[in-house]
């Protein structure tokens, strides 16, 4: 502490320790804070669900002219609260639905498909009423065929905080169902 | 080479030793002090922007009390004894 | 010019480069990871993260979940891109997971940033790492010095003439 230099560095150094205890008090309190609001049970809704399929012969779906691949496109019906998601820590909340599925022709394979996504910014646009609107991505799998086998919708929501960990949960309401054949024939071309 | 020695002996700025003990001592517990008041503010506010506020505004206070050498930090030199043989006055 | 002292500093500027290098390759080997603490550099994953946002990086998970943010690599390109998985296909038998990864904001899926041919990441293959802690902003005065070439010769220059001047204390 005799010189200048000497004076900084150790209030400088202190405070770099000090501060990143504050992040890491920021942190935990709030990680408790969604521990008591009981977060990782949400509730919501999804009902509805309906789909139209088609065949599509691009690579980027994984067909080709002789093997065309099902193509879903699907409307769905949401119903959630998010607003207990935020608290001083969160700077944004993601909400994603997702089809979950065992493979078919290889049983081995669990698969997950994001068909919907919403970027919530604030407690006071955290709460949804959603009817009939359209998932913003389609649904294909590996294997030429995504209908006609149970898949599971599921609501899942991720924490991006000011500060400290990433947290994901998912919502308590799934609902499984099976997507119907497509009516289109062009398959057996 | 000889100028910069200069300007660096003139840049130390020095304090004696009590300040410095003062210093160290007083800095250690203002950073702790600020470390506790920038979380609770932040906490019972609901804002994170007035911990990081509360805790820079801390800072800034801690660093204007302990930086410069002000005159009071020098009150305490030392009186080095004079080197050289000691000189007795006959009688 | 006293050897012994200029012998002293030295030694202590090894110190520092060695024990921060050791700190990086045991972070490195604790999250299984080549680069554990990143920079992000671009906007494509807005609001999320920003430029300049530091991301810290695990990579001893088997698999993905969709909706992770992964930063991955692509063979031939240097740049590491982060972005969310949006698809996943896992192989319980095999182990292996292909993975569909999209920019929060960016419109479409990353198929057009991937290597030529392939519509998929492979985790164990591609993935650097899935993103777990978040501190922001903090990382922009490596891209200011990266990207501002009067920053990297005046920081430089800061380091040397405080070296010169700091006298023997």
């Amino acid at each position: 502490m005799f010189s200048l230099n000497q004076r900084f560095q150790h209030v400088s150094s202190l405070a770099l320790s000090c501060s990143f205890l504050v992040i890491a008090l920021i942190a935990a309190t709030s990680w408790l804070q969604l521990v008591k609001d009981n977060v990782f049970e949400l509730e919501s809704q999804l009902s509805h669900i309906r789909s139209a399929t088609r065949f599509a012969k691009q690579k980027r779906y994984g067909g080709s002219a002789v093997n065309p691949t099902e193509v879903s496109k699907i409307r769905f019906n949401a119903d959630f609260d998010f607003s207990r998601l935020f608290n001083w820590n969160t700077k944004q909340v993601f909400a994603y639905v997702t089809a979950e599925y065992e493979g078919d022709e290889n049983p081995h394979t669990m698969n997950e498909i994001t068909i919907w996504d919403k970027i919530i910014p604030s407690r006071d646009n955290a709460t949804f009423t959603l009817s009939d609107i359209d998932a913003k991505y389609q649904l294909w799998d590996l294997e030429s065929k995504i209908t006609e086998r149970p898949l599971t919708f599921k609501l899942h929501w991720n924490i991006q905080p000011w500060f400290g960990f990433l947290i994901n949960g998912e919502t308590t309401g799934s609902k499984t169902i099976e997507l119907k054949k497509p009516v289109d024939k062009q398959k057996g071309k | 080479m000889e100028v910069l020695q200069d300007l660096g002996r003139q840049l130390v700025f020095p304090i004696d030793f009590e300040s410095q003990s003062y210093t160290e001592s007083i800095s250690n517990k203002a950073l702790y002090l600020i470390t506790f008041f920038s979380f609770i503010s932040g906490y019972l506010t609901e804002s994170i922007k007035v911990s990081g506020i509360v805790f820079v505004l801390g800072l800034i206070v801690v660093l204007v009390i302990v930086l410069p050498p002000y005159s009071a930090y020098n009150k305490h030199r030392p009186q080095w004894a004079n080197s050289g043989p000691t000189v007795v006055e006959p009688k | 010019m006293n050897l012994r002292l200029e012998l002293t500093r030295f030694l202590s500027l090894g110190y520092v480069l060695s024990s921060s290098f050791m700190f990086w390759m045991g972070l490195s080997l604790f999250t299984d990871c080549h680069s554990p603490i990143v920079v992000v550099l671009s906007g494509s994953m807005e609001p999320a993260f920003q430029r300049g946002d530091i991301l810290f990086l695990w990579n001893r998970n088997e698999k993905n979940n969709v909706g992770d943010v992964v930063v991955y690599e692509v063979a031939g390109k240097s740049i590491p891109i982060v972005h969310r998985v949006l698809k996943q296909h896992y192989d319980r038998s095999t182990g292996e997971q292909l993975l569909l990864t999209k920019g929060d904001n960016n419109n479409g899926d990353d198929v057009p940033l991937y290597a030529r041919g392939n519509y998929y990441l492979n985790k164990t293959k591609d993935v650097v790492g899935t993103v777990k802690g978040y501190i922001p902003q903090l990382g922009y005065v490596t891209i200011w010095i990266s990207e501002n070439k009067y920053a990297k010769f005046g920081l430089l220059g800061l380091l040397a003439l405080s070296s010169l001047i700091s006298s023997e204390d």
